[in-house]
């Protein structure tokens, strides 16, 4: 790419992040069945589709109602060698998902992957059955926090579909937000179907 | 990539420029508090510690003596960097990446003490858990020693003697050289901006910070020889073992050429103290002909190992984390090198082929495993891990076996619902 053409998509970019033209998708209550998902959940609220600016791989979408630093949901159905993270550097490896993972190494899969983002020594407690869409699965409790040391507590529920891994997770700082999501988050799980 | 990288620095630097000039040119940051509330009577007069500051993790009061150097004047430019140090030190105070163990951080304070001789009461000292090797020492007296270091250190000589080289750089104010020797290069607001800003997140974060304090604080090769034989003074000094420095950067090298991924193991200094710090064959050549002449000198091993146990296995998941398995193989190799921690070294090569799943991985891991459960420190989920390989190859006797040892060992396993249901279900169907 040469110089004036770069110099061209950055100003564009630039141009466009300072105008604001760049749009949050609201998912709206109700069924909801995010693009290349294998399962739909139901919402009692409308969520902010925040996928687009959480730099995560095709099949991982991000959901929000006051930015992902407060509430997120992220809702994925991640493909055999695929990643719930993207890397900023393609040299540094990824934990991948791999179709042949025990329940355990799932988990650790969710896990591993956290620890890539800016969630320090995450933590899995309380692996327990649980379906997912109908498929037999594995709900997890997730503890950890922030680089700048904000207590996140989490939940997760993670099954295979075929060959492919169905995942919904939560995460919200300890104080305040999860115990206000927790309900409804549990509802969202249990809403599951294909 | 590189350019994705240097956009990225660049954004930090113009997007913190502001915040950083203010600072530098006018407003004072209160001190950490650790650096004045703990004086004995006839040390320094104490200032107001910033209220809503956190302790520091076990500086212990009795035996702080005061500075040996007193703060700078904020109008001048040392005064400046002691600024940005102190911010850098509140992030790090508050950072969720804070080892706040009383025992380990008192244990490495003690040892940094020992090296520093009239310099200990300018430490303040922070293990961070992050799975790199590293330390560093600021302007202002505080230091960051990164649990990656302390698992690849192998005994007290040789962090008496990385710690000798940070209080080198410190004592002889190479940061400050450093600084001005930049000015003219670049805006040192600026250059300093990015390192307030440079911790960026996760594993990906730890290597980005690594590269970004290399860009400013990465040291001249004088200043690392000369850091080298400071380092060495000190140690020995102490009644270290003379030859702890150049085994330990040995050591190093071999480790990154150890590595899986080609890039590093083209470039030595990538995600390490070398982007800081750059090694060069000379530097271990002259620590080796220097250590040559000396006599005596302890390597206190069974102490550093002692204080480092109970960090071992959750530095080493960190460390797998990294997926660079060839790395974490050869830093098993040294942890196994006395005959010690042999139930969690095993594990944790089981735990490399379980994760990597080449040819033949799945045979070496139980292998490991089996190995493992001989010794008496062999973690809980070795159990577990066999119950899993005996379930995917249909030993379901053994699985339920395996797992029902598991629990027994950790009857608070956070796991244990879903083994349980497991057990269950395998003893319903039969093998």
């Amino acid at each position: 790419m040469s110089i004036s053409r770069r110099g061209l998509l950055a100003a564009v970019a630039g141009g466009c992040i300072a105008s604001g033209c760049a749009t949050i998708p609201l998912v709206k209550a109700g069924p909801y069945r995010a693009r290349g998902a294998g399962f739909a959940v139901t919402l009692s609220r409308p969520w902010s589709d925040l996928t687009a600016m959480s730099f995560r791989p095709t099949g991982v979408r991000v959901l929000s109602i006051d930015g992902v630093q407060l509430n997120q949901l992220v809702i994925a159905t991640i493909e055999p060698q695929g990643a719930l993270v993207r890397m900023v550097d393609r040299d540094t490896p990824r934990p991948l998902y791999r179709s042949d993972m025990g329940e355990t190494e799932l988990v650790e899969f969710v896990i591993d992957s956290l620890a890539t983002l800016e969630y320090q020594d995450p933590q899995s407690t309380n692996l327990r059955p649980q379906s997912l869409a109908g498929a037999p699965g594995v709900r997890f409790d997730i503890n950890t926090r922030t680089e700048a040391g904000l207590n996140i507590t989490g939940t997760a529920l993670v099954a295979r579909a075929g060959e492919n891994l169905n995942l919904l997770m939560f995460l919200a700082p300890s104080e305040h937000y999860y115990g206000v999501f927790a309900q409804e988050i549990d509802a969202v799980f249990a809403s599951a179907a294909t | 990539m590189k350019r994705l990288a240097a956009a990225m620095v660049a954004a930090l630097a113009v997007t913190t420029a502001a915040i950083a000039q203010e600072s530098v040119q006018g407003e004072q940051i209160p001190p950490p508090a650790a650096t004045t509330q703990d004086y004995p009577a006839d040390g320094e007069p104490a200032q107001q510690a910033a209220p809503d500051a956190i302790a520091p993790p076990a500086q212990p009061a009795q035996t702080i003596p005061p500075p040996s150097r007193p703060r700078p004047e904020i109008n001048t430019d040392e005064g400046g960097l002691w600024g940005m140090s102190d911010r850098a030190e509140q992030e790090a105070r508050n950072s969720g990446q804070l080892e706040r163990d009383p025992a380990l951080n008192a244990y490495v304070r003690e040892v940094a003490c020992r090296v520093a001789s009239d310099a200990c009461g300018d430490i303040r000292l922070y293990v961070m858990n992050r799975p790199y090797f590293n330390a560093s020492m600021a302007p202002n007296g505080y230091m960051e020693v990164w649990s990656g270091l302390l698992l690849r250190v192998e005994d007290e000589a040789q962090l008496a003697f990385v710690l000798g080289h940070e209080i080198g750089h410190y004592r002889e104010r190479h940061a400050l050289a450093m600084l001005r020797a930049v000015r003219g290069r670049a805006g040192a607001a600026m250059v300093f901006s990015i390192i307030a800003a440079g911790a960026g997140v996760g594993i990906v974060g730890d290597i980005v910070y690594l590269g970004t304090i290399a860009s400013v604080f990465g040291f001249s090769r004088e200043n690392e020889s000369q850091a080298d034989m400071l380092g060495y003074d000190h140690a020995v000094a102490a009644r270290y073992d003379p030859h702890a420095g150049h085994m330990l950067w040995s050591s190093l090298l071999q480790e990154t050429q150890a590595s899986d991924n080609p890039d590093v193991r083209r470039q030595e200094t990538r995600a390490s103290i070398f982007r800081t710090h750059p090694l060069s064959a000379d530097r271990i050549e002259a620590l080796t002909a220097r250590a040559a002449q000396a006599t005596g000198g302890e390597t206190q091993r069974a102490r550093y190992r002692a204080a480092i146990r109970p960090f071992l296995d959750s530095w080493l998941r960190s460390d797998l984390r990294r997926r660079d398995y060839g790395q974490t193989w050869f830093l098993l190799d040294r942890l196994a090198a006395a005959g010690e921690d042999l139930g969690v070294v095993e594990y944790y090569r089981g735990e490399i082929n379980r994760l990597r799943r080449g040819d033949g991985d799945r045979e070496r891991a139980f292998q490991h495993y089996t190995n493992a459960i001989a010794y008496p420190d062999a973690p809980a989920a070795t159990w577990r891990e066999l119950g899993d390989l005996a379930l995917r190859d249909g030993r379901n006797a053994e699985a339920v076996e395996q797992f029902t040892a598991y629990l027994a060992r950790a009857p608070q396993a956070v796991d244990r619902a879903l083994i349980e249901a497991r057990i269950q279900q395998l003893s319903g169907g039969g093998q």
